[in-house]
C-alpha cells in the first residue's frame, strides 16, 4: 500500500524567551493508505500539538511532514485553505457542527467549501450518509441529535470530500460506551470500505483496540509501536493495557 | 497599577470595539453642535432686520427640539453603551478573579468612559465647526442668497450647550456601568457571552403566504394613498384613505419582516446551483437566523428611515416652495429646511446605528463559527465575502423598502407643493442620497470590518 502520511523528525517548541516548552522532540513515522492509527500518550505529552501540525493548523518548528508526496510545512495562506479542504477531514471531540443548519447540510458544507459541483452535492452526501447508515437523521439539527448521532454527522463531513487522511482527536471523548462503540466500528467501516486513512488521537484503551496500529507518546518523542497484525481485539486490546501500566499508568 | 493607566491601554487596545459608539457619540456632537450654532451663521449676515427677528424664533425652536434629540441620542448612546459592556463582561470577571476590588475596577471603567467620551466629543465638536461653515454657504446656495462677507463663524452657545448636555448623558453612562457592575455576580460575568439562542420555526408555506400577504397589504396602501393624494389631508370623506393606507402601511412593514426570512431561504435554497456554492447555504442560514430573531427591530428601523427620508427630501422642496410663493418668507423657508434635516439627520443615525449594534453584538457567537469554517478549509476570503453579504442585507432590506414607502410618499406629497412651485426633485434625491450614502454607508463600513475582524481574529 501507498504511503499518504511520511513524518520526518518534527520538532515544536511553544513559548520564546525563557519560557520554552519541547512539545515535540524529533517524531518521525509513516502512515499507509488505508491504515487506522491511534495515537496514545500522557496527558501533556504532545498528542494534539502532533494532531495540530499534520492539519496544518499549528506550523512545525522543524521537521518534515509530507501527505501524499507534498510537504505541508511549506504551504501558504490559500495554498494551505485548499489543502485542508481536498486532502484533508476532521473530526473534532466537541462535535463543532453548526448549530444553524440541519445534518444534511453540514455535510454539503464540506463539500460547497472544497468547491464541488453544486449540481452532485446532494447525491454525494447521500451516498456518504448511506455509508454511514444516517440517513434517517439528515435533516435534523445538531441539537435535536445525541452526542453519539453528532458525532457520525461529523464523521461523515470528514469523509465526504474523500481526503487523504482523516484526523480525529479523542473523538469518542464526549460519548458514553454504546454511542463509542458504534462510532468506532463506523471508523472500521471507513477503512475496510471506503479506504480511508485514520489518524486518531485517544485516552481510552478501549476505543484505541478498534485500531491497526498505535504510537505510543512520551515527553514529545515516540516511545514505542503496537501493532494489530492478527490478533483479535481483545487481545490487542490487552496488550494496550501492559504498555499502558509501563509508560506509568498515565496514559489512560 | 494606577486605573488610569489601564483605562488608557483598555481603550487603545479595543479601539475597534468601541468603534460604533465613538461614532455614534461623535457625529451626535456635530449634529447637534451646528444647528444649535444656527443664530451665530454667516448667513443671518445678509438677512434684514425683520427677518434677523424671525429667524432667531427658528433658534428658539431649534432649543426646544435640541431637548427632544438630545434625549434620542442619550438612548443611542447608553444602548451602544450597554453593548460594549457585554463585549467586555468576561474581562471585568477576570480582574475580579485576579482580586481586583469592585471599586478600582468602577474607577477603570469610570475613565475609560471619560476618556472615550472626551475624544469624540472634541472630535466631533470639530466636525460640527467645520461642517458648519459649509452649512451656511450651502443654505445661501439653496435659496439664493448672496454672502457678502464669509467670516468665520464659532458658537461659545451652541459650544457650551454641547459640552453641557453630553457631559449629562457621559455621567448617566458611567452611573450605568458602575451600578450594572455592581449587581453582576461573577459567575454572570465570566459566562456573559455564552448564550444560545433556540430558533422557532414557522413552516415553510406559512411565511410563503405571509410573504405574499405582507406584499399584498403594501400594494393596497399605496394605491390607497395615491388615490387619495394630497385630498387626504385635507377633506372629510377621503380622510379614511389616509388612515387606512398608513396603518395598512405599518402592519404590512411588520408582516413584510416577520415572513422575510422564510420566504428568502425557499426562494434561494430551491436554487440548488446557488444555494450549494461556496458558503452561500451558511451565510443564507446566518441571514434567516438574524431576521428570525430581530424582525421587529428591522420593522421599526424601515419605519423610522421612511420618515427620515420623506422629511429629509420634503423638507428642502417645501421650503423652496413655501418662499417662491412669497419672498418675504426667506427666514421661515431656511427655517424649515434646518429642522427637517436636522430630525431626518437624527433619524438617520438612530436607525444605523441600532443596526450596526445588534449585528456586532452577535460576533462573539459567529467566531465559533468562522474557527470551525477556517478548520474546514474555507479561505479568509470566503470568510470576509460571507460576512459582508450577512452585513450587506442586514443593513440593505429595511433601507430599500423605506426608499420604496419614500418614493411613494413623496409623489404624493409633492403634488401638493408641486401647486405652489416647481420642485427640482432631482436635486433633491441628490442631496438626500448623498446624506443617506454617507452616513448609513459609514455606519454599514464600520460594522462590516468590526465584524470582519472578529471573524478572523484566530487566524
Ligand atoms: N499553545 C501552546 N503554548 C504553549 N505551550 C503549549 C501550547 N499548546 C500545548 N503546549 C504545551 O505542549 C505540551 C504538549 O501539549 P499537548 O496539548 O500536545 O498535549 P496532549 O498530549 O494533547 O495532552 P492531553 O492528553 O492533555 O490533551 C504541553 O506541555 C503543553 O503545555
Ligand atoms: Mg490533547
Amino acid at each position: 500500500m501507498q504511503t499518504i502520511l511520511k513524518v520526518r523528525d518534527l520538532e515544536k517548541v511553544y513559548g520564546g524567551r525563557g519560557n520554552v516548552t519541547h512539545a515535540l522532540r524529533g517524531i518521525s513515522f509513516d502512515v499507509r493508505q488505508g491504515e487506522y492509527v491511534g495515537v496514545m500518550g500522557a496527558s501533556g505529552s504532545g498528542k494534539t500539538t502532533l494532531l495540530n501540525c499534520v492539519s496544518t493548523i499549528d506550523t512545525a518548528t522543524a521537521g518534515t511532514i509530507l501527505i501524499e508526496g507534498a510537504d505541508v510545512t511549506k504551504l501558504k495562506g490559500g495554498e494551505l485553505a485548499h489543502f485542508r479542504c481536498h486532502k484533508l477531514g476532521f473530526i473534532f471531540q466537541d462535535y463543532n457542527l453548526l448549530d444553524t443548519m440541519t445534518a444534511f447540510e453540514n455535510i454539503a458544507l464540506a463539500l460547497t467549501i472544497a468547491k464541488y459541483p453544486a449540481k452532485k452535492t446532494e447525491q454525494r452526501v447521500r451516498e456518504v450518509a448511506a455509508q454511514l447508515s444516517i440517513e434517517d437523521i439528515l435533516d435534523k439539527y445538531p441539537i435535536q441529535m445525541s452526542g453519539g448521532q453528532r458525532q457520525r454527522i461529523a464523521s461523515a463531513r470528514a469523509i465526504v470530500t474523500n481526503p487523504a487522511l482523516v484526523l480525529a482527536d479523542e473523538p469518542t471523548g464526549a460519548l458514553d460506551s454504546k454511542s463509542a462503540r458504534a462510532l468506532l466500528e463506523s471508523f472500521r467501516a471507513m477503512v475496510a470500505e471506503l479506504q480511508s486513512t485514520i489518524l486518531v488521537v485517544t485516552h481510552d484503551p478501549f476505543s484505541a483496540s478498534y485500531c491497526d496500529r498505535i504510537l505510543f507518546m512520551r515527553d514529545g518523542k515516540l516511545f514505542t509501536e503496537l501493532v494489530r497484525g492478527t490478533d483479535n481485539r481483545k487481545a490487542f486490546f490487552d496488550k494496550i493495557i501492559e504498555v499502558v501500566a509501563v509508560l506509568g499508568g498515565e496514559a489512560a | 497599577m494606577n486605573p488610569f493607566t489601564v483605562a488608557v491601554r483598555n481603550v487603545r487596545k479595543s479601539f475597534r470595539d468601541y468603534g460604533i459608539y465613538f461614532l455614534t457619540v461623535m457625529l451626535g456632537v456635530a449634529l447637534f453642535y451646528i444647528f444649535n450654532s444656527i443664530n451665530s451663521q454667516n448667513i443671518m449676515v445678509d438677512l434684514g432686520r425683520d427677518e434677523l427677528m424671525k429667524m432667531v424664533g427658528v433658534g428658539r425652536m431649534m432649543d426646544t427640539l435640541s431637548y427632544f434629540v438630545v434625549t434620542i441620542l442619550a438612548f443611542l448612546i447608553l444602548y451602544a453603551n450597554s453593548f460594549l459592556i457585554r463585549r467586555r463582561k468576561k474581562e471585568m470577571g477576570l480582574y475580579t478573579i485576579l482580586g481586583m476590588k469592585k471599586r478600582k475596577i468602577s474607577s477603570i471603567l469610570m475613565w475609560e468612559t471619560f476618556l472615550v467620551g472626551t475624544l469624540s466629543l472634541a472630535v466631533g465638536l470639530a466636525i460640527g465647526v467645520f461642517l458648519s461653515q459649509g452649512m451656511a454657504l450651502l443654505t445661501a446656495k439653496i435659496f439664493g442668497l448672496s454672502i457678502t462677507r464669509f467670516a468665520f463663524s464659532f458658537s461659545v452657545d451652541a459650544l457650551y450647550k454641547s459640552v453641557k448636555y453630553f457631559g449629562i448623558t457621559f455621567l448617566v453612562v458611567t452611573a450605568f456601568n458602575v451600578i450594572n457592575l455592581n449587581r453582576q455576580k461573577l459567575p454572570e460575568l465570566l459566562y456573559a457571552d455564552k448564550k444560545t439562542t433556540q430558533m422557532v420555526k414557522l413552516p415553510l408555506w406559512a411565511s410563503v403566504t405571509l410573504f405574499i400577504l405582507s406584499a399584498g397589504m403594501l400594494a393596497a396602501a399605496y394605491c390607497l394613498i395615491t388615490g387619495a393624494g394630497m385630498n387626504g389631508f385635507f377633506e372629510e370623506a377621503r380622510r379614511w384613505a389616509l388612515e387606512a393606507s398608513i396603518l395598512l402601511g405599518i402592519a404590512g412593514t411588520f408582516l413584510f419582516f416577520f415572513a422575510l426570512s422564510g420566504f428568502f431561504l425557499k426562494l434561494i435554497s430551491g436554487i440548488k446551483r446557488i444555494y450549494w456554492k461556496n458558503l452561500n447555504a451558511f451565510t443564507l442560514k446566518q441571514i434567516n437566523s438574524k431576521i428570525h430573531t430581530t424582525w421587529i427591530s428591522m420593522s421599526f428601523v424601515c419605519l423610522m428611515l421612511f420618515l427620515s427620508l420623506t422629511t429629509f427630501s420634503l423638507g428642502t422642496s417645501m421650503s423652496i416652495a413655501i418662499r417662491a410663493y412669497d419672498v418675504d418668507e426667506t427666514a421661515a423657508a431656511v427655517g424649515v429646511t434646518y429642522i427637517t434635516t436636522y430630525i431626518g439627520i437624527v433619524f438617520l443615525i438612530s436607525c444605523a446605528s441600532v443596526l450596526a449594534v445588534s449585528q456586532l453584538s452577535e460576533a462573539s457567537d459567529n467566531q465559533t463559527r468562522y474557527a470551525l469554517l477556517f478548520k474546514l478549509g474555507a479561505s479568509s476570503k470566503m470568510l470576509a465575502s460571507s460576512v459582508f453579504k450577512q452585513n450587506l442585507i442586514y443593513f440593505a432590506a429595511p433601507l430599500i423598502l423605506a426608499i420604496v414607502h419614500a418614493f411613494v410618499a413623496v409623489n404624493v406629497l409633492s403634488s401638493m407643493v408641486n401647486a405652489l412651485a416647481t420642485l427640482n426633485i432631482f436635486a433633491m434625491c441628490v442631496i438626500t442620497g448623498g446624506v443617506v450614502v454617507l452616513i448609513y454607508g459609514g455606519y454599514f463600513l464600520t460594522t462590516y470590518r468590526n465584524a470582519r475582524k472578529t471573524a478572523l481574529r484566530e487566524f
